[in-house]
């Protein structure tokens, strides 16, 4: 992925119902970016990259490559949740839970694995997860919640990532 | 002498294949009882969808019907609808076509090879198993998949489901810097799809000859793709307009996807079944690679089919290096149409095998039928033959894994599309 931002957020998810709350997340988080003011490719203001991803099985290695930092946001489905949950997932609870019910056999887990067995992995990578009930529409909040807890994670290297205003000498 | 033994397995849903499908296998008496490809999908009536719509819909409806493989069902269309119109779309058009469906080629065998079938040749539950071993086959497997997705983009603006493709042409030509980039790593990939034909070969493939049909299309001087006549391993030479003369296609209680038999009889289309009938097609530099892996053709194994996607690889790879090597973006990325009323026919070489689309347009261009006929439908009898015939010479006294394990394998190393998910694997097994 050339040009690419250190800091990249992925949203992952389908257009099902709930499964969709990742890319929800991801595209709340753009807008809440300030645009891009000098034109940094894809990227913003923050200079976060961001990016929707369908079910990406082994292309979530493509879209991870070259970042320093990467923020994985997805759904956590689980039936009959009255309240979203928002937190971060260790990567032991990731495969436990894994579900290889994404396409080609290849889940977020697994892709994340098949990235660590070949060093492909950022140096540092996270993984959001928003735990809601597949049948129904997330709560009110459970997006902007999702936000906040990656700005966050990020603030104090967004500060340092920001572009600096171009200064004649 | 062992005691005869039944058996009853049930892979309830088959893993490492596109799609859910089941595997049913009775065993009475020392003999195969009962044999089932279950495949339980919903049909999905794309063909219903498609009546009623503009032509100008179609490819982008189509493409909606595969992740793996959108690109094969736009050409078939876009093909089957300038036929209708009595167009050419040219012969930039032409060529660009090629290389996108190079790019599909690409990324559908790296995925298949690398994901979903080398780990049964080489003893491991998944590629995250066998990338511990044989972590820079991997590593290239995932190389070239990228390369292949990157080609369809070029064209089609994303590699799922892309839509840059229109009857008449694309929607846009692509500018020369974005071609030069990917030029020069196709070149990088010439090598390693030479070395990706030697690991396959190398694989310790089951040694299983069988008595098969191939059909594939024919072109008189390219390895097919996107055109040609439709041609069989016994005779069968024909317009592809004269499809249903030959193939049936008729429903079984146990599938959702309708099992097409070409004289009554089932048949083979994909990889092997192209190479077979069109190993003298390929360009200098693959037919040598060919040579060096010592397959001699026509296989009666079909587990040379890892094999044949990898050369099918290389060739990709050499024939989108030669088709882009001197592009220059064109004036105009197709042509206008003008509507008539009709009817069209379309097959091209998906990456799975034979895809045929069949159109009737009335004089708005508006679709009053269609129909398609996708690779898997037409493999289902073929992969059931196969399976009885490879699990009786495997030996139906060996245990249950090793059955259900031997089962899937011949299954996955069709590559079926049942659609686009997999499950995990859940099995039982019921003894009587």
């Amino acid at each position: 992925m050339s040009g690419a931002a250190r800091i990249r957020v992925i949203g992952i998810g389908s257009p099902f119902g709930a499964d969709r709350i990742g890319w929800e997340v991801a595209e709340a988080l753009r807008e809440r970016l300030a645009p891009d003011p000098i034109g940094v490719e894809r990227g913003n203001a923050a200079g976060v990259q961001i990016e929707l991803a369908d079910r990406p099985g082994v292309e979530l290695l493509h879209l991870m490559d070259q970042a320093r930092e990467v923020i994985l946001v997805d759904a956590i489905l689980v039936p009959g949740a009255r309240r979203a949950r928002v937190r971060w997932v260790e990567r032991a609870e990731l495969e436990a839970c894994s579900s290889s019910h994404s396409s080609h056999g290849l889940g977020v887990a697994e892709a994340l694995a098949l990235g660590e067995v070949l060093a492909r992995l950022p140096p540092r990578l996270a993984v959001l997860g928003i735990e809601v009930d597949p049948d129904a529409d997330a709560p009110a909040g459970t997006v902007a919640a999702g936000v906040e807890m990656i700005l966050g994670a990020l603030s104090p290297r967004i500060e340092a990532e920001r572009p600096q205003p171009l200064v004649n000498a | 002498m062992s005691e005869r033994r039944s058996v009853s397995i049930r892979v309830p849903v088959l893993a490492r294949v596109e799609g859910e499908g089941a595997l049913e296998l009775d065993v009475e008496d020392g003999r195969i009882a009962d044999l089932k490809l279950r495949i339980y999908e919903p049909p999905r009536f794309f063909e219903k969808f498609l009546e009623g719509r503009g032509f100008e819909e179609v490819p982008d409806t189509v493409a909606r019907i595969c992740g793996i493989c959108p690109v094969a069902y736009q050409m078939s269309a876009v093909q089957a609808l300038e036929a209708v119109f009595g167009i050419e779309a040219g012969p930039w058009v032409r060529d660009m076509r090629r290389v996108m469906y190079c790019g599909e080629w690409l990324q559908s065998h790296a995925l298949h090879i690398h994901l979903l079938a080398a780990p049964d040749f080489l003893g491991f539950d998944s590629v995250v198993g066998m990338a511990g071993a044989h972590g820079e086959a991997v590593r290239r497997g995932l190389r070239l998949q990228a390369l292949g997705n990157d080609l369809i983009a070029l064209f089609g603006a994303r590699s799922v489901h892309p839509v840059g493709v229109r009857v008449g042409g694309f929607h846009h030509a692509p500018a020369a810097e974005r071609v030069h980039a990917l030029v020069a790593r196709l070149r990088t990939a010439l090598s390693e799809a030479q070395a990706l034909v030697e690991w396959t070969a190398a694989l310790p493939l089951p040694e299983d000859e069988q008595d098969f049909v191939s059909v594939a299309l024919r072109h008189s001087v390219e390895y097919p793709m996107n055109e040609g006549r439709l041609v069989s391993s016994d005779g069968l030479d024909c317009s592809i307009a004269d499809y249903e003369r030959h193939f049936a296609e008729e429903q079984v209680a146990h599938s959702t996807a309708l099992h097409a038999r070409l004289h009554g009889r089932p048949y083979l289309v994909g990889p092997l079944a192209r190479l077979n009938l069109n190993h003298d097609r390929l360009p200098e530099p693959v037919r040598a690679a060919l040579e060096r892996t010592g397959l001699s053709l026509p296989s009666r194994n079909m587990f040379h089919s890892v094999v044949a996607r990898a050369l099918e690889i290389y060739l990709a790879v050499h024939e989108a290096l030669r088709l882009l090597e001197n592009y220059r973006p064109p004036e105009h990325p197709g042509r206008e149409v003008s509507v008539h009323p009709g009817v069209g026919y379309g097959a091209t070489e998906a990456p799975r095998g034979l895809l045929w689309h069949r159109y009737e347009l009335d004089a708005a261009g508006h679709v009053l039928s269609s129909r398609i006929v996708p690779p898997t439908s037409q493999n289902q009898g073929r992969i059931e033959q196969d399976l009885r015939t490879s699990l009786e010479r495997f030996g139906l006294d060996r245990d249950d894994e090793a059955l259900r394990l031997r089962g899937e394998t011949v299954i996955r190393n069709y590559d079926p599309c049942i659609s686009c998910a997999t499950h995990f694997l859940r099995l039982k097994v019921n003894r009587p």
